[in-house]
């Protein structure tokens, strides 16, 4: 194995993963927050129907 | 709030991440060590909130660990081939999962100035990041694969590697719909020959219930007595004595609770409830007289007893899905028990597990997934137990062993052809790098890999043996190597402990190599007699590429902990306990014979693919005890139907038939009825 670091071949390469990283990491964030968001309203309105019956 | 505010948890998702690598990077560039020591202006006082999103940080970057632990060690090392330097721990990793989770919460807290609430946000995400992470990792891997940057993939093997965590399936099987529908229509005949009459629109919402998504059953029973909500035998079932503190026929009290409840519920319970209640009962009686379910567990299990009848007498689902929460929970202490092979040793174990049972016991009327909760408690508090069992297991352990030396060998044999092949070198050279040298180069592997220090200095040091009998080395360079090569090869072959023929080609190659090296010296080259080596293609070939054998199980659906069933000599089902981290070995146990089977991860994708193995969702234990219930009951309810109908015929030269007998006789079929 080559003991020469890559990223002084091409000193952009490096860059370029970290903005890949971060790019694809907060896209696949973003997409995910419909379905986080409908999850969370779900748990809500389980925890008040448990209060009801509770109450009941 | 967070919907309306999602772009902005990108662009901070975004700025986080990018600061955290840059930090982290810079930090192995610099070869920083500053997380080596603590010092006392270091440590600081973390409030309470601050507390609990660290706690929640460092949970979610093990969870990610643990399902990404491929993607990431590849990445790991691309990006240290990258920038020139040695695999980073974890701390000091710029891709670790905690970069990612440390960069979502900020990105929450930006959004949401609430801490109670950030932790909120931040937990329901959870389950996506799982998603996520591994994803990111696998693009990136990708991409930097096609820009050239490889790696030896052969440098995971050996490596501890984290039992993938089985999954749950998302949505009920075509088969389990199947079975759901045929429990329902047997438990509806049992019913009816009991007397119960199924109104129609009752019969067409039970049948829809089979097809529904499991968590619409979790919901709190319905109560058949719509006035005053809560039927009249609740209040009775609270009264009965569920401890261990009364003594019937020598058996403690939880062991016949249930018995105990059929008389007190005698005259509070319908007809149908009293069905159910029975079914209940010759279930747990099977249950715990079953081989299956350890000794030390069969106390904690009766705790279920009255909960399970509660639950069962107010939600029939319990009795037609065969994925419910109980049947689940009860196979899975089962499995527990069975394969931690509990004993006297193991009391604080067991107590954890009473734990969670009687939590459930405490909470179910309150809570309404109060088993589903159980189930993921002991769930998980099983899976690391599981996994330090299965550390231990000498069995597979020596599987493992004998799997890594095969696999060194194979790469051993390519590295000696290649520097072998085509060239012209005296016979007991040959033998010896063959031999003996071979045995190093397998020993310098397992040791550390190909990326260790004993490897490399294994093949340099066969390099030197060829180089010092090759036309083209320098004569310094030939002194130099006479002087130093016998030396080092004997270091070397006494730390691999080489003994017996192996070392008697060391003493050859000895001689040899002393009289050819005056030659080569004095530049006698047509002297050194010797032969060209031409290793076979298979050796030579490069090796196709690996693919890890938790991802190859993964994409067959399957994870260590499933269960499939054989059929080859009789109804068989195993526990696929390990997947070897080297050939993919899957090794299945079925225990109630201790027998253990192995069997290549492709060949058991083709016998999953021609039917001959078929996965299964479990051990099983609660299908069967439900069904044996089924069939109990089912022959009571005839038994008390002939007996009516024996009373009514005597009764009827006084009044007309009962309507529960009507059309059925004592000499009548009993109910047909098929296993779940």
């Amino acid at each position: 194995m080559t003991s020469i670091s890559l990223s002084t071949l091409d000193p952009n390469l490096i860059d370029w993963v970290r903005n890949q990283l971060t790019q694809d990491f907060a896209t696949r964030v973003f997409d995910a927050v419909v379905d986080v968001h409908e999850c969370m309203d779900l748990e809500a309105q389980a925890s008040v129907g448990a209060a009801e019956r509770k109450r009941l | 709030m967070l919907l309306s505010r999602r772009r902005n948890l990108q662009t901070q998702a975004a700025t986080v991440v990018s600061r955290i690598f840059s930090e982290k990077l810079l930090s192995l560039l610099d070869g920083d060590n500053r997380n080596a020591m603590l010092s006392l202006d270091g440590i600081t006082l973390l409030a309470d909130d601050r507390l609990d999103e660290e706690i929640a940080i460092n949970h979610c970057s093990r969870r990610l660990k643990e399902q990404c632990d491929y993607e990431l060690w590849c990445l790991t090392q691309r990006l240290a081939r990258l920038i020139g330097v040695a695999h980073p721990t974890d701390t000091k990793n710029p891709v670790f999962p905690q970069t990612f989770a440390q960069a979502l919460m900020e990105a929450i807290g930006s959004i949401e100035p609430n801490p109670a609430d950030r932790l909120l946000v931040f937990k329901a995400f959870g389950p996506a990041l799982l998603d996520i992470v591994p994803a990111v990792l696998t693009g990136i891997n990708a991409a930097l694969a096609a820009r050239g940057i490889d790696i030896d993939v052969g440098d995971y093997y050996g490596r501890p590697v984290l039992t993938p965590e089985r999954q749950s399936p998302a949505a009920a099987t075509a088969q389990e719909i199947a079975a759901n529908l045929e429990l329902t229509a047997t438990l509806k005949k049992i019913l009816a020959s009991a007397g119960h009459v199924l109104p129609e629109s009752e019969a067409e919402r039970e049948a829809a219930t089979a097809k529904r998504a499991l968590a619409t059953t979790l919901q709190l029973p319905a109560f058949n007595n719509e006035k005053t909500a809560v039927p009249t035998w609740r209040g009775t079932l609270g009264d009965i004595p569920s401890g261990n503190q009364d003594a019937v026929e020598h058996q403690p009290a939880n062991v016949r609770t249930l018995h105990i409840a059929r008389r007190a519920l005698q005259d509070k319970l319908t007809r149908d409830e009293q069905v159910i209640s029975d079914i209940i009962t010759v279930m747990f009686d099977r249950l715990l007289i079953d081989p299956r379910m350890p000794q030390e567990l069969r106390e904690i299990v009766a705790r279920l007893q009255l909960p399970v009848l509660e639950l069962a007498l107010g939600d029939r689902s319990l009795l037609t899905q065969v994925h419910h929460p109980v049947r689940k929970l009860i196979d899975l202490v089962a499995e527990f028990g069975l394969t931690l092979g509990l004993d006297n040793d193991d009391e604080s174990t067991v107590r954890s597990v009473e734990n969670i049972i009687e939590g459930l016991v405490l909470s179910h009327r309150q809570l309404p997934d109060a088993f589903q909760l159980a189930f993921n408690r002991l769930d998980g508090f099983y899976y690391h137990h599981e996994e330090a069992a299965i550390q231990n297991d000498a069995k597979l352990r020596a599987l493992e062993r004998e799997e890594a030396a095969e696999f060194a060998g194979s790469q051993a044999d390519r590295e000696i052809a290649l520097r072998l092949q085509n060239r012209s070198l005296p016979e007991p050279i040959i033998a010896f790098a063959l031999g003996a040298w071979r045995a190093v180069i397998v020993n310098a592997y397992l040791r550390g890999g190909a990326s260790g220090q004993p490897w490399k200095l294994a093949l340099s040091t066969l390099d030197d043996l060829v180089r010092s009998v090759h036309p083209a080395t320098e004569p310094t360079e030939l002194r130099r190597l006479a002087s130093t090569l016998p030396a080092t090869i004997e270091l070397l072959l006494n730390r691999a402990d080489i003994v017996g023929d192996q070392s008697s080609l060391a003493a050859d190659l000895f001689a040899e190599l002393g009289r050819a090296s005056a030659l080569a010296i004095a530049g006698k080259w047509t002297e050194i007699c010797g032969r060209v080596f031409a290793p076979s293609l298979d050796v030579l070939s490069t090796p196709s590429s690996v693919v890890s054998p938790s991802a190859s199980l993964a994409a067959m659906g399957m994870a260590c902990g499933d269960w499939i069933e054989t059929r080859d000599d009789g109804i068989r089902r195993w526990r696929l306990n390990w997947i070897t981290t080297i050939l993919g070995t899957c090794v299945f146990k079925h225990y109630e014979s201790g027998t253990t089977c192995n069997m290549r991860c492709d060949e058991l994708g083709e016998r999953l693919a021609s039917g001959s193995v078929q996965r299964v969702r479990g051990l099983g234990l609660a299908d069967e005890v439900l069904s044996g219930a089924f069939e109990t009951v089912s022959r009571k309810v005839q038994h008390d139907g002939s007996v009516l109908a024996a009373r009514s015929i005597g009764r009827s030269r006084l009044g007309p038939p009962s309507p529960v007998t009507a059309g059925r006789t004592a000499n009548d079929p009993p109910i047909p009825l098929r296993r779940a």
